[in-house]
């Protein structure tokens, strides 16, 4: 019987393909839906009326982000959109690299990678965001 | 009635050589030949060495799994007629993928047997002997688990799975759909393990739900249901455990 | 007797499961993996467009007013369209976690493409006049 070579222990589990990059995936992208649908909205259609009838230069400009994030919601939104968004475009790749042999391979120096560009990426994104607050 | 042509893809014949295209004539022997007919008619006939396998030839062993004109399905199984309808036509034969090519069409089964093996193909009873189990017909488990029970191991959905493609260690939907059949079965006794086993670094969450696999088994089994089932059964373990209801 | 070799056979005599045969499933995954690239992509451009306010506020203001000239307008329209497909696919994989819907996988994917597509140019349609302004 060698073909029936120590069956259910075989499978190490290192964590590296897991239940909650899974589960995050979908928690994150849920909540993209409605943050994005605010997102859009605020930012490119509610002044849309306006912009039209001659009354507004622009739909975007400085001045207006900056209305806009003088309210709190709106900065959570943007701040939690960042957070969120990031998270969810950088998951999304690793699943990709986790399918190619190169990145998989370094499967945890990879995870590592990512995260180090995820969290950079959201201190320049928070960085830009803060230019219209303070 | 119209000839057809068989054009099947071969092994080359020295160890460099890479693989070919051969085809054959083949005359349409009746209107329900099979491309297993074929294939036998052209091994008969035209060329002896053509490899490839076959047993049954009523679609029940699983035997003669191959690829024809870019899609997985058995040759016994396979009408010729309803690739080229009754005007003759090219059909394109060529091995499942994913195992390694012994010969022509004949490939080596050991990598898929083997996902079988680390999810634990076999049921385990449980220790207890208190009498015989009693799964009624019309009961919730049964009505769970039969569609999941025809397989026949002939490996279509390994070779037809993207992501059996692209990581050779993946456990497979045949593995993974026969997991499910047990984990879900009350009388099992490695349940635990074999839930384990599935949700390993090859395991379920590299299911993407392409649904490759459902749309090529030959016994029609929702093998994608099969693992989101797999899925759902460790997303509320892990629940349990997090409210303290322990597994 | 008119035999239906059709329903006979589909490439190995699988079941009349209306999920036989169907190349939907791989279509939605590979748009899913498509989108998903693009918009980690425009991830990355649209926070660097944004971070020109760190240069001040007519910096940001001049690159705006660029990015929303009518060519750009046109081009929103497909990050629009790559984002409605992505949500939408999106949550059909979401439905299939829950065990839903599963058995009309390919239906599902048709219903994706078709709102995709009806959201992309009802957008559009309200877009025109920032495209067609002088």
């Amino acid at each position: 019987m060698r073909h029936m070579a120590a069956p259910l222990t075989d499978n190490r589990d290192t964590g590296v393909v897991g239940f909650w990059p899974w589960f995050y995936q979908r928690i994150s992208g849920v909540l993209l839906i409605f943050l994005l649908v605010v997102h859009i909205w605020m930012g490119h259609f509610s002044g849309l009326r306006a912009v039209i009838d001659g009354r507004q230069e622009e739909l975007v400009l400085y001045s207006i982000v900056q209305q806009r994030l003088a309210h709190g919601l709106f900065i959570f939104v943007d701040f939690s959109l960042l957070a969120l968004v990031i998270y969810h475009g950088l998951n999304g790749m690793r699943n990709i690299f986790l399918e190619w042999p190169p990145a998989a391979n370094r499967a945890k120096a990879m995870t590592l990678g990512l995260w180090v560009l995820g969290v950079v990426t959201f201190a320049y994104g928070a960085w830009a965001l803060l230019a219209f607050i303070l | 009635m119209a000839d057809i042509t068989l054009t099947v893809k071969r092994t080359g014949d020295t160890e460099d050589s890479g693989p070919y295209w051969q085809s054959f004539t083949v005359p349409e022997i009746a209107d329900t030949m099979s491309v297993l007919d074929a294939l036998i008619w052209t091994q008969q006939n035209i060329e002896p060495t053509l490899a490839f396998r076959r047993a049954c030839r009523v679609k029940m062993c699983g035997t003669c799994g191959v690829r024809i004109n870019g899609r997985e399905g058995l040759a016994c199984g396979t009408l010729v007629r309803s690739l080229v309808g009754d005007r003759g036509g090219e059909v394109r034969v060529e091995p499942m993928r994913h195992l390694p090519v012994v010969r022509d069409l004949v490939t080596a089964p050991g990598v898929f047997y083997q996902r079988l093996n680390q999810v634990g193909a076999a049921f385990t009873p449980k220790d207890d002997s208190s009498g015989p189990a009693q799964i009624l017909p019309d009961s919730k488990e049964r009505k769970t688990i039969d569609p999941h029970r025809e397989c026949i191991y002939c490996g279509l959905c390994y070779s037809a799975c993207s992501v059996a493609g692209l990581d050779s260690g993946y456990l497979g939907p045949a593995a993974l759909n026969r997991a499910f059949a047990l984990v879900s079965d009350s009388r099992d006794g490695t349940g635990k393990q074999r839930l384990q086993a599935s949700a390993g670094d090859h395991g379920i969450w590299r299911c993407h739900t392409i649904f490759e696999c459902t749309a090529v088994c030959p016994k029609g089994i929702p093998i994608t249901e099969a693992i989101e089932g797999l899925k759902r059964k460790v997303f509320v373990n892990k629940l349990k455990s997090l409210i303290g209801l322990g597994r | 007797m008119a035999l239906s070799f059709k329903a006979l056979s589909l490439h190995g005599g699988a079941s009349l499961d209306r999920n036989a045969g169907t190349r939907a499933g791989w279509w939605a995954w590979f748009l899913q993996r498509l989108t998903g690239v693009a918009l980690v992509g425009y991830l990355f451009l649209h926070i660097l467009v944004i971070s020109t306010v760190q240069a001040g506020q007519d910096a940001f203001d001049s690159v705006l007013i660029v990015l929303q000239k009518p060519f750009f307008v046109v081009l929103d329209l497909f990050l629009i369209a790559a984002v409605v497909y992505h949500a939408l696919n999106g949550v059909r994989v979401l439905l299939f976690d829950l065990g839903i819907g599963l058995k009309q996988q390919a239906g599902l994917f048709w219903v994706c493409m078709v709102l995709t597509t009806i959201l992309t140019l009802v957008v559009g349609y309200f877009s025109l006049p920032l495209i067609f302004r002088n």
